[in-house]
């Protein structure tokens, strides 16, 4: 058995102070961490200057990707039955031959029978309100900002942050959970729904 | 460079080496500990660049050894040490493998020390290293950990204690 004072074990503490990282590898991190710019600010809309170039070259394409996603929404929620006959086409390939004013209205009225829906059924399969979630933030600008929009993000972050406080998260996560909350409590919807597609990456 | 990244900077600066060296005396290997640290000041440039009105980093430090605490109890939950379930509950954290390269690194009385370290609860290796590693005063810790004085002052001297044991033990 080794004999050691008090003294003695705070001097060899003071010995693991030369334990010091890599000098090459420290500045690699530096530099590569400080370099990435555009992860965290839109997390969903722009992940990269790619998808903010790619959103301004091919709105027609963004349009036609989030009425896919929102169709396929559509579909776990079994609501095919109230969007509009011959309003809303049951193919979504036969959206690529409309005019993009006329997909935009066709989104509209899905947004606007999800949003009835689940106004009635707030109770939805958590997987699903995912989905939701991911699609509404690709949703396009124009028809982000209609009152339907606003109120089907509404219903989805609220049902989000329900399921979240239910789990299990880290400090970080419940951090950025309460930040979303405050975001909800001043009704900044999108921020909010912002926030909470970082806690679900 | 813009004067977020500018400040960044300087807070990367002042603790890459103190969140390293927390970090590699928790884990076993020079590699863990690389990946930890890269992966602790990636989330903290995230979420330093998020900040508003909402949202602002009070400390710096505190900022950065919490996220450091919970990467270290994310990499042992993934390892599949499923006993450590929180960074204050966990009894005890060791890594088995120490690699001939961090052997050779280190002189075996650091070595030793090192390996005892690890053999303490999580929450006593945190007051000594942030105390006489960071030489952070005990008011600091107490408010980094969100405790009273008197209680860290308790942690650290029964932590000193334990570690005495632990050698003298070996």
């Amino acid at each position: 058995m080794t004999k050691i004072t008090q003294a003695q074990l705070i001097e060899s503490l003071n010995k693991l102070k030369d334990i010091k990282p890599r000098k090459e590898w420290a500045v690699l991190l530096k530099s590569q961490i400080l370099a990435e710019k555009q992860i965290i600010a839109q997390p969903a809309r722009f992940v990269g200057i790619m998808d903010a170039v790619r959103f301004l070259l091919a709105p027609r394409k963004l349009a036609y990707s989030f009425a896919v996603v929102l169709f396929l929404a559509v579909g776990i929620f079994g609501l095919n039955n109230l969007a509009p006959s011959g309003k809303v086409p049951p193919q979504t390939a036969s959206l690529t031959n409309q005019a993009d004013g006329v997909i935009k209205e066709q989104i509209s009225v899905t947004v606007k029978s999800l949003t009835q829906s689940l106004k009635q059924n707030p109770v939805q399969s958590p997987e699903a309100m995912k989905v939701l979630a991911k699609t509404l933030a690709s949703m396009p600008g124009d028809v982000a900002s209609t009152q339907d929009a606003k109120d089907l993000t509404q219903i989805v972050v609220s049902s989000e942050i329900e399921s979240l406080n239910k789990t299990t998260l880290t400090e970080e996560q419940n951090d950025i959970l309460k930040q979303a909350e405050i975001l909800v409590e001043q009704e900044k919807y999108s921020e909010a729904l912002e926030a909470i597609l970082l806690i679900n990456q | 460079m813009d004067s977020l990244n500018e400040q960044f900077s300087q807070i990367y600066d002042q603790y890459i080496d103190k969140i390293y060296r927390f970090v590699y005396l928790k884990v076993n290997s020079q590699e863990t500990a690389e990946d930890i640290t890269s992966k602790v000041f990636t989330k903290g440039w995230e979420k330093f660049r998020i900040q508003n009105s909402e949202f602002r980093i009070q400390n710096n430090g505190a900022f950065l050894y919490q996220i450091a605490r919970n990467a270290v109890v994310d990499h042992y939950r993934a390892s599949g040490r499923a006993k450590v379930v929180s960074v204050d509950a966990s009894p005890e954290i060791v890594d088995p493998g120490t690699d001939a390269h961090d052997k050779a690194i280190l002189s075996a009385d650091i070595s030793n020390l090192k390996n005892s370290i690890q053999k303490l609860k999580p929450e006593y290796q945190d007051v000594i290293v942030w105390h006489y590693l960071d030489d952070m005063p005990i008011s600091n810790i107490a408010e980094l950990l969100d405790k009273p004085a008197g209680t860290v002052r308790v942690m650290l001297h029964r932590g000193i204690k334990d570690l005495k044991d632990i050698i003298q033990e070996s």
